[in-house]
């Protein structure tokens, strides 16, 4: 899995394997890291990276955590979460040209079939993300080349449900 | 010896006063006020009184209350710790004429040396050196011509103030007739007296003080000792013990010093005289606190003695049973204040909630602290959280050991000058023992974290993550529990 973490002004991609219970292997940047790790207690999470024992303090959310390392205070946030949480909270916004979720959500109706042509506006695909339904359209005319998610399943930002290949595009 | 003690104070001192009493036997009386309800010092004393609202006036300042606390609960001594009514003689007075021992000197001691420009006087005439400045208030045009004399720049001080408080550093005679207006309208408003006088600003000082012990018998005795220097806008944030200044000679001539100090204020019981001290070796008396004083642990855990157990003793009429030829220090000690700021915020006071605190441990390690997790941090009052010590053979072995002891430490819920500190004592200036008033200004201006351990941080967030529903405990965050964090992630 992937993460976006920002400390101040730098944020990285963190990609992260989880080996096995208590191990994972996580790539920062080009920087590779083997990571042994156990929660101690509430805050307290000790763990061994590449060799050398360290014992770290967390508190937060999956959006924004401090964490404290032999004294040091650094917040690190979670791009992602945060972008999510910003598009919450100003409502569902649909992205220009991609049929995809602004969030995680739940497909609960879908609307069109392969090659149904489709008119710039037409509903598509209706989703369900906290208690909202919400309704994804057709950013512009085309037909319906793909339809990538069945009812019922788990759709996250990025993921085309629906592709249309619009009239004059590729 | 009394059977019973009130501590007039909250907090960290109010514990460690009510520690001493314990060990000798004497129970002790808490007060409290709304905001600290539930602190630390209300649930280690044997009683506990309310004294009011949050407000310092309604509680912790309010003759009224705390008379009507001691009455009430029978208690035959006050401890006043440091701060609120610890140097206020008219509080010492009222226990005179009340029969309530006032743990600390007389009232007519206090007086004289909280105004400054007395306490100045006494001293000149006892021949204690005194910083060059005027001793007493006159009129702009001669205040212009004594500077003159003194050579800028000058410190426009508070008569009344003390304690780091109410200074304007004055570098022009321009500029004198402005600062002694501001620091008299400053005085009158935070102590009541508008009265100001100038001393001398002497560059590469350092502030270095020696703690006394007198009895009602007159005997007197200093127990050695401590370096301020380190200060941020005149508050002292990191004290230790023996001085990197002073030699063997310099160490018995101020000790002298601080003893005729005492001597000719007629002092009683346990107090602070500091001095200013220049890079020639000369120095100059500055003042004498008639209290206890926050940094005396580093003075206890060098010299073995207990001062809080000294005063009780005192006060209660015993001879004083140390002489100073047996006084003597053994090793070096170093004392950290940890407040409730935060140093990225300009120290900013950090109110809130202690979520989390794991206190350091070890050998040479002590921990004067005032919180618990769990408990909040009032806005009212001083944000000292703890004062945390480290003692060891060396000074060397005692930054290493302050150092260790600070990682260790760790608190949330508020922000701490923890890694500024850490910063501090990790330092070359600070190493070498380079102390003098001017060392936060000179290396330490534009303090920013280090972020050395970004990438361990970003990990440490990714295992947070991942451990939220193991272990013993689980994370009750601050966040909200959205529905996202239960649906996870599916990232490919």
């Amino acid at each position: 899995m992937q993460y976006l973490l920002k400390i101040k002004n730098d944020t990285i991609t963190a990609d992260v394997e989880v080996q096995a219970q208590g191990r994972l292997n996580a790539v920062l940047g080009d920087k590779h890291y083997q990571v042994t790790y156990t929660r101690l207690a509430k805050n307290k999470i000790h763990m061994n990276i590449n060799g050398a024992a360290v014992t770290a303090f967390v508190q937060g959310s999956s959006a924004a955590k401090s964490v404290i390392i032999r004294g040091m205070p650094i917040r690190v946030e979670d791009a992602a979460v945060l972008e999510l949480q910003s598009n919450c909270k100003s409502g569902f916004k649909q992205t220009d040209k991609e049929i995809t979720p602004p969030m995680p959500a739940v497909i609960i109706q879908i609307l069109v079939k392969q090659e149904d042509v489709v008119e710039k506006g037409q509903a598509l695909v209706v989703i369900s993300a906290m208690k909202m339904e919400t309704t994804l359209t057709a950013p512009y005319a085309g037909s319906v080349t793909a339809v990538n998610v069945s009812v019922g399943d788990k759709a996250m930002p990025g993921q085309r449900l629906i592709e249309i290949k619009g009239l004059g595009r590729n | 010896m009394f059977k019973k003690i009130l501590i007039a104070n909250r907090g960290e001192i109010a514990l460690r006063v009510i520690h001493t009493c314990k060990e000798m036997g004497i129970k002790t009386v808490a007060v409290y006020s709304e905001a600290d309800t539930n602190a630390k010092h209300v649930h280690a004393a044997d009683e506990a009184v309310y004294l009011g609202p949050s407000q310092p006036s309604a509680s912790y300042l309010n003759f009224g209350k705390l008379f009507e606390a001691a009455k009430k609960s029978g208690a035959q001594a006050v401890h006043p710790g440091y701060g609120f009514v610890s140097e206020n003689c008219e509080f010492a007075q009222r226990c005179q004429n009340e029969d309530i021992i006032f743990i600390g000197p007389p009232a007519e001691v206090i007086r004289r040396l909280g105004d400054k420009l007395t306490a100045r006087r006494i001293m000149l005439e006892s021949g204690v050196p005194v910083i060059p400045g005027l001793t007493h208030v006159t009129g702009v045009e001669t205040m212009l011509q004594e500077c003159e004399a003194i050579g800028y720049p000058v410190l426009v001080k508070a008569a009344a103030g003390g304690g780091g408080k109410g200074i304007r550093r004055v570098d022009t005679p321009e500029a004198l007739s402005a600062a002694c207006d501001t620091v008299s309208r400053e005085a009158a408003a935070a102590f009541g007296d508008s009265a100001v006088y100038v001393e001398k600003f002497l560059q590469k000082a350092r502030h270095v003080e020696f703690q006394i012990i007198a009895d009602a018998y007159g005997n007197v005795i200093h127990l050695l000792e401590r370096e301020c220097s380190i200060q941020r806008r005149h508050q002292k944030i990191i004290e230790e013990t023996p001085s990197t200044a002073l030699t063997p000679r310099l160490r018995r001539a101020m000790g002298d010093a601080a003893v005729a100090a005492a001597r000719a204020a007629g002092y009683i019981n346990a107090g602070t005289v500091e001095f200013i001290l220049v890079p020639e070796g000369k120095f100059y008396f500055l003042e004498v606190n008639t209290r206890l004083q926050v940094e005396h642990p580093i003075t206890e855990m060098v010299t073995g003695i207990d001062i809080v157990r000294q005063q009780i003793e005192i006060a209660a009429g015993s001879r004083l049973s140390l002489r100073q030829e047996e006084i003597f220090a053994r090793g070096h000690a170093i004392e950290c204040r940890i407040y409730a700021e935060d140093p990225q915020n300009n120290f900013f006071p950090s109110a809130g909630e202690i979520t989390f605190l794991q206190e350091p441990a070890g050998p040479g390690i002590r921990n004067d602290c005032g919180i618990y997790e769990g408990c909040k941090v009032p806005v009212e009052y001083d944000p000292i959280l703890s004062k945390l010590v480290a003692h060891g053979q060396s000074r060397d072995i005692a930054i290493q050991r302050m150092i260790h002891a600070l990682e260790d430490f760790v608190v949330m819920g508020v922000e701490t000058p923890i890694p500024f500190l850490l910063d501090v004592l990790k330092s070359i200036p600070f190493s070498e023992g380079e102390t003098h008033t001017d060392f936060i200004e000179s290396h330490f201006a534009q303090w920013e974290p280090s972020l050395i351990h970004s990438d361990l941080a970003r990990i440490a967030f990714i295992v947070d993550e991942l451990t939220q529903n193991s272990g013993t405990i689980t994370n009750e965050s601050t966040s909200m529990k959205s529905p996202w964090q239960t649906l996870g992630r599916w990232r490919p």
